[in-house]
């Protein structure tokens, strides 16, 4: 029964791509204005020559079927186009740019974990006393912060008064060492560079909060009212009866169950974490992902903005998917 | 058919019920489709239901939770669809209906719900309530709606004091009173009362039982009777039928069926109350198995599995027509007309 | 029968203002839950002033909002050095007032995230009231494009959209609402398909309604408070929304103020006059909070089975 579900679910997402896919393409070609009067427009006197060459390029002169045809066949092969202003294909761009953005988005989850959690299991434990009221309004706070405001609130504080961190960018000039993963953090580490690494942690330290401040705030409540409940269950009150010490029951039998939802939660989260990263990367300069499609947008480079949507949606739709295969698994309830 | 009760005009049926099917389709997962794409999965929960109502009758429908009752009072209402059949009040197909003809069949015809608590609009006060089932009828005029809903209100045996109230500071006896009242607003003919009292207190269900028979005399009702408490039926009934997985198994005068069940699953059923009829004590039978799920079409006789008094491979294969026998309309292989089991019959009865 | 009342004219029936002692009372009884959950009570005030604040805003600014002078550009705040009580929250790279950007400002957030709030719940409550009540083919079609919908980050669609549709304030509201209604339809859907199968409605049904009036008039007021609430929590998020587009440059263009603009801008000034991008933001901060701080409060006091979600 779990399988089927499981097949189910996987199939249902197919649909929901090519969805996606029509749903791009369809807002290319209806929104008012020809795309290649729009590539052009700010670059002065174009000769006809080169409009008809750049609509031939792009397709454009063929019928509308025959466009949808071939861009999604291009899809399927993996191709989503080819920047205008990089003159490059956009598949090759997102994976230039991708280890810049998974380093940011692993650092967030992991400042959002290690700051909700904590907060969480401790408003738990002491619910309704006042370290829990001043935890739970924190991560109400969390919750309504606008994080481009954020970003630039830490900047000024932590770059610009106290002089502690660089204002902008993933590592500064000079250090240099192999690529391995692309990840900074760990390739300087394996390079054995450790002035490298030092730098890098700064650099990542104030995206990683601004970005992780949000999420954390949700770890917070979510670990807080599931941690209620576990501490309420039987099989802690079992634990406790036996005498071993609240701590141990605490993280040992309580923790381990109590994370569950967080764990899903995490997972669902991948949206605003991807979301957040386009407007933190260019709050910090940071040449991810996100950066590189509001450049797209603002070189009116629609392939590329178009490609990075589609890629973000991907990624947001397979994540889900892993959630809730990952939640079938977990959720008692279904178990049948 | 039974013509001999003083009390009902048995010249002409209010309601006919001719061969009535509703089988729900299973809502089926993509995968499954997939797998078997023509191969549809229902729940038969009225499988082939004919009887006639009596105009000024009361006609109790009784059976297990699950047999198909309150989805033959949907049906009858027209709250949904039919699969199969035809539904006749006086003598129209309620299918062929215009609009306007359905209008005046709504009217005509109400319902009482199983579930006071769940049959009231929780947002609405009672007069709101009220007034739009007195709006539905076509009357306009403030004055007259106001009147009528203060006649209404106090027939069922409230006050105007309660109608600027919300139905969830009412007890159940109340709203049931409510639920009647609103029915009664459209002046009907004929009314579907599902279970209208299962949902009460012991105490509650004579009072709005003792209502609902003074209603019916002042007005001159007609009543499909649903319930699953064989004493509350014997009590209101002019006449029973007994429905077993989807279909009427037996139908008689209420008297009659009481004293002389036919259908061997009537009498399982009636030998489980002993205290109605005490001259007739009959010793209790257990049915053996469990009624089988109605999402599956049934071959042959709904109770074969159960049956204590088969009688071969006609039961399986066969299904038996509702057949009149001694006055009594009864679905069994037993009943043939041809009189071949009769004798079975009287073994049967010997043993009981 | 329990009939004894005789025909005494003292008795008044509900008349037509009854409707309107009806909702009187429910708002009595609201403030009056209100004043148990005194942060949703700070929270509706303050949303309250904001919207006051919006509404006046051309009548209670000290100073021009689109204009200033130059040689006074880059002011500080009152209480810092150099200073003064002319410019209470100091002046930005053009000399404009800051205090007096902020309060216009107010209106763009105020206004985009309404209208955007507005339009998403109308659209997606009745489709999704149509939806769940009669399904079929309609629901399985719109239900199918929401499901695309929803495979985008919010955001990420939103700055697609703002991309290809060019800035502006109708193409905000229609990338907003494009969204936000997504998320609408989802929850009268599903109450819509609950609520279909109480028996009220068939009750209704049986007295002959049309369906409009069954949907409007018995199922619309039944799922309306959990829809309030969610537009509520929602509000908030639409305003954080168009600020961050309109920081990207994508939404509300200057020299329109409008909060996210003005924070993108002083991003430039931020080593000489830190003023600039943290006042409006402070701002934003204080509107969203207040909005969530009173759409908590709204959801438990209106919607006590939604608590804690
Ligand atoms: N909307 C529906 N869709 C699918 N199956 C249904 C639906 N409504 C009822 N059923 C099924 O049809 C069968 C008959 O249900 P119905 O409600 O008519 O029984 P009932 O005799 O009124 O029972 P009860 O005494 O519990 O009210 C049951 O098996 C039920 O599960
Ligand atoms: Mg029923």
């Amino acid at each position: 029964m779990r399988f089927v579900k499981i097949i189910e679910r996987v199939l249902l997402t197919i649909p929901i791509m090519i969805g996606v896919a029509l749903l791009v393409f369809l807002f290319m070609r209806l929104t008012p204005g020809d795309p290649v009067d729009m590539m052009m427009g700010d670059a002065g006197n174009v000769s006809e020559k080169e409009i008809e060459a750049l609509t031939a390029e792009l397709n454009l002169d063929k019928p509308l079927h025959v466009q949808l045809t071939m861009y999604l066949s291009d899809l399927i092969k993996g191709d989503l186009g080819e920047s205008y202003t990089k003159r490059k294909p956009v598949t090759e761009l997102v994976f230039e740019t991708l280890p810049a953005t998974v380093e940011l988005a692993l650092a967030a989850t992991f400042v959002s974990l290690i700051i909700g959690i904590p907060i969480g299991v401790i408003s738990a434990v002491k619910q309704n006393k006042l370290i829990d009221r001043v935890s739970m309004g924190g991560s109400f706070l969390g919750i309504s912060m606008p994080p481009f405001w954020l970003g630039i609130v830490l900047i000024l504080l932590f770059s610009v008064h106290f002089g502690l961190m660089p204002v902008k960018g993933r590592i500064d000039f000079g250090y240099q060492f192999p690529t391995v993963t692309g990840l900074y953090v760990i390739d300087s580490l394996l390079a054995g560079d450790f002035e490298a690494f030092k730098n890098v942690v700064k650099h990542l330290v104030l995206p990683a909060v601004t970005l992780g401040a949000g999420m954390g705030a949700i770890v917070a409540r979510v670990t807080r009212s599931s941690m209620i409940e576990t501490l309420r269950s039987d099989y802690v009150t079992l634990a406790r009866a036996k005498g071993v010490k609240e701590w141990r029951v605490i993280v040992i039998h309580a923790l381990r169950n109590g994370l569950i939802p967080v764990v899903t939660m995490v997972g669902l989260e991948i949206g605003v974490l991807l979301s957040g990263n386009m407007i933190v990367e260019t709050v910090f300069g940071w040449p991810g992902l996100g950066r590189l499609a509001v450049d797209g947008i603002f070189n009116r480079d629609y392939p590329l903005v178009q490609g990075v949507v589609m890629f973000y949606a991907f990624v947001f739709v397979f994540a889900n998917l892993i959630v809730d295969i990952l939640y079938t698994y977990l959720d008692p309830k279904l178990k049948t | 058919m039974l013509t001999d009760t003083p009390v009902v005009n048995r010249e002409e049926p209010i309601l006919k019920l001719r061969d009535v099917k509703k089988y729900y389709k299973i809502k089926r997962s993509l995968l499954e489709r997939m797998v078997s794409p023509n191969k549809d999965s229902h729940v038969y929960a009225v499988d082939g239901v004919s009887f006639d109502v009596y105009s000024g009758e009361t006609l109790g429908l009784v059976g297990e939770s699950g047999c198909g009752k309150s989805t033959l009072g949907r049906t009858i209402v027209n709250l949904h669809g039919i699969t199969e059949g035809k539904i006749l009040f006086k003598n129209q197909d309620i299918h062929q209906m215009s609009t306007k003809q359905m209008d005046e069949f709504r009217r005509q015809v109400q319902i009482i719900f199983q579930n006071p608590y769940a049959s009231l609009n929780p947002r609405k006060t009672v007069y709101e309530i009220l007034k739009v089932a007195v709006e539905c009828r076509g009357v306009t005029d403030k004055n007259a709606i106001d009147e009528e809903i203060r006649q209404l209100v106090e027939r069922v045996g409230l006050s105007v004091k309660h109608l600027d109230q919300y139905p969830h500071q009412f007890s159940g006896g109340q709203r049931q009173r409510i639920g009647i009242a609103r029915a009664l607003a459209m002046k009907p003919r004929f009314i579907v009362a599902d279970e209208p009292v299962s949902a009460l207190d012991v105490s509650v269900q004579a009072q709005i039982l003792n209502l609902m028979e003074e209603l019916k005399e002042e007005l001159n009702l007609t009543y499909l009777f649903i319930a699953h408490d064989l004493s509350v039926v014997y009590h209101v009934s002019d006449r029973v039928a007994v429905m077993y997985l989807g279909q009427v198994v037996e139908l008689a005068e209420t008297k009659e069926l009481f004293q002389n069940p036919k259908h061997p699953y009537t009498k399982a059923l009636l030998s489980s109350i002993p205290s109605i009829e005490p001259s007739h004590q009959r010793e209790r039978i257990i049915l053996e198995g469990t009624v089988p799920t109605p999402m599956e079409k049934q071959e042959g006789c709904v109770f074969k599995n159960r049956c204590f008094m088969k009688i071969g491979g006609i039961c399986d294969k066969v299904r038996p027509e509702l057949t009149t026998v001694n006055g009594h309309q009864v679905a069994c292989h037993l009943y043939r007309k041809d009189g071949v089991n009769e004798k079975a019959v009287d073994r049967h009865q010997l043993q009981l | 029968m329990s009939s004894k009342f005789n025909s005494n004219a003292t008795i008044s029936f509900p008349d037509k203002s009854f409707w309107w002692q009806k909702r009187l009372n429910d708002v009595k009884s609201f403030f009056k839950s209100l004043r148990e959950h005194p942060s949703a009570m700070i929270g509706g005030i303050i949303v309250l002033i904001f919207i006051l604040m919006a509404i006046f805003s051309p009548f209670i600014i000290p100073h021009s909002s689109t204009s200033g002078n130059l040689e006074n550009r880059l002011a500080p705040p009152m209480w810092m050095e150099g200073g003064s009580g002319e410019h209470i929250l100091g002046t930005d790279e053009q000399g404009i007032d800051i205090l007096s950007r902020i309060i216009h400002g107010s209106r763009v957030s105020i206004v985009v995230g309404l209208l955007a709030t507005v339009t998403s719940v109308v659209v997606g409550t009745t489709l999704g009231l149509i939806a769940g009540y009669y399904r079929g083919w309609f629901d399985n079609v719109v239900s199918r494009v929401a499901d695309i919908i929803l495979a985008f980050p919010f955001l990420i669609f939103a700055i697609f959209m703002m991309a290809f549709l060019g800035p502006g304030f109708m193409n905000l509201i229609f990338a907003l609402t494009f969204i936000g209604w997504v998320e609408f339809f989802r929850l009268a859907r599903g109450e819509s398909l609950v609520e279909h199968n109480k028996e009220y409605v068939e009750a209704a049904k049986s007295l002959g309604r049309r369906s409009i009036k069954i949907m409007v008039d018995e199922i619309l007021p039944n799922i309306v408070q959990t829809i309030f609430v969610l537009a509520t929590l929602r509000f908030g998020y639409m305003i954080i929304m168009e600020a961050s587009l309109s920081f990207l440059g994508l939404g509300i263009q200057p020299p329109t103020p409008a909060w996210g603009s003005m924070i993108a801008s002083g991003r430039d000034y931020m080593f000489n006059a830190w003023w600039l991008s943290t006042f409006p933001g402070l701002t934003l901060l204080i509107l969203v909070l207040s909005i969530n701080l009173f759409g908590e409060g709204l959801r438990d006091i209106l919607d006590p089975k939604m608590k804690g979600k």
